[in-house]
């Protein structure tokens, strides 16, 4: 229903309300509920309808309430509570079965433990990460220069001096790949 | 189990002050007053399962007549109940006490979603389901009446689409506003009021063959 003021109803506003709260009065809107009862006293019609959405009423309220004992809420709410205590009893057993295996630290210990370390150190770590794939990324990169020198004889010259090149700028290449002092041997 | 937590008499079942609607709680003469909702959850936030245990045992009663309605069973509705208790558990840490959103609406949504989700699985015919065998006295002939004519009201409400139902159940069996329904359904008011106008409709026709036996409607 569209916002407005209720000072006034007519009788299709009854006839709205009660389509969709029924007739009785108390279960209106609180906004609606005073000039809907003036509406009834001044208009048969809206009286009418508000009879015949109560007999809808009477007939929803034959419906049983559901009957709620004591020792069924009693019986949910210590249910809760044992699950809550089941919940919590297998975490404890964890935590005790840990500490007997504190020597050995498992293969999760370790990649959690140096995950942790990396989110500490997060900046020296990644500059040494960096600095690591650069190096590492250098060393593939002139793998195929070497591997060309070997197969192919033609190019066998200028291939040694890019690899000897690479070799003098690039340390993590010379930590990285021993294949490139076989090829200045040959 | 650690017996200190086992439930408290259940402020829920005779809550004519309601304590969980004031911060502080209820006042009853000659006891200290009844700590709030919001005062409970922030102890269950901390593990306290005695708070745990006080808010249960206020909201249980209503939760479980609303799972009840919904189902149509009283061992489901229980188990229900029992799930969103647990939720209350796990969910008291984010609950943020800003007095705009209420405890019971927040657990009556829980709830009804709880139960939509149960009211989708394949139904097992339990012995809840077999009609109890007529009172075979005279004298209870208006009673047999009146538990026929009931009992085609709840297949007429059963029958309703989904939304349909809760609207009725929420707005006339709980009792609560359109504001209150539409906050449990997740809906606008708007949306509710048209739910409950639609259920009316269609419970009218349904009803339209008691309507001649009774003289009602």
């Amino acid at each position: 229903m569209a916002d407005r003021e209720w000072s006034t109803l007519d009788v299709e506003d009854i006839a709205a309300l009660t389509a969709v709260y029924g007739g009785n009065p108390a279960r209106w809107p609180a906004d609606r509920r005073a000039a809907a009862v003036r509406a009834l006293a001044q208009d048969g019609a809206a009286h009418e309808l508000v009879v015949s959405e109560a007999k809808l009423d009477a007939l929803l309220s034959m419906v049983a309430e559901p009957e709620i004992t004591a020792a069924r809420v009693d019986d949910v709410v210590a249910g809760a509570l044992a699950r809550l205590e089941a919940a919590q009893a297998p975490a404890a057993t964890v935590v005790r079965g840990r500490r007997l295996e504190t020597f050995l630290p498992s293969p999760f210990d370790v990649v959690r433990t140096a995950l942790s370390w990396l989110g500490v150190r997060a900046p020296q770590a990644g500059w040494l990460a960096g600095a690591t794939a650069a190096g590492i990324m250098v060393g593939v990169m002139t793998l195929p220069s070497a591997t060309l020198t070997a197969a192919d004889g033609g190019a066998q010259t200028g291939a040694t001096v890019e690899t000897a090149q690479a070799d003098v700028t690039d340390m993590p290449s010379l930590l990285f790949t021993s294949y490139t002092v076989e090829t200045r041997a040959q | 189990m650690d017996e200190s937590v086992q439930p408290k008499p259940r402020a829920g079942v005779a809550s004519a002050s309601d304590p969980a609607a004031a911060p502080m709680g209820g006042l009853v003469a000659g006891q200290l007053p009844e700590p709030g909702d919001d005062a409970l959850l922030a102890r269950i936030a901390q593990g306290d399962r005695q708070a745990f245990a006080l808010l249960a045992g206020r909201h249980a009663p209503k939760a479980m007549k609303l799972a009840q309605r919904i189902l149509g069973n009283a061992a489901d509705a229980d188990e229900v109940v029992q799930e969103a208790l647990l939720r209350v558990w796990t969910g008291a840490k984010n609950w943020i006490p800003d007095g705009r959103a209420r405890f019971s609406t927040w657990l009556h949504r829980v709830v009804v979603n709880l139960c939509v989700d149960r009211r989708r699985r394949p139904a097992f015919a339990g012995l809840e389901g077999i009609p109890e065998p007529p009172d075979p006295t005279p004298s209870a002939v208006n009673v047999m009446a009146r538990q026929q004519t009931a009992k085609l009201v709840s297949q007429a409400l059963a029958e309703l689409p989904e939304r349909q139902r809760l609207a009725v159940t929420l707005c006339y069996y709980e009792e609560r506003s359109a504001a209150d329904a539409a906050q449990i359904l997740s809906l606008s008011v708007s949306a509710v009021e048209s739910l409950l106008a639609r259920a009316r409709r269609a419970l009218r026709a349904r009803l339209s063959g008691v309507v001649q036996d009774t003289g009602e409607v």
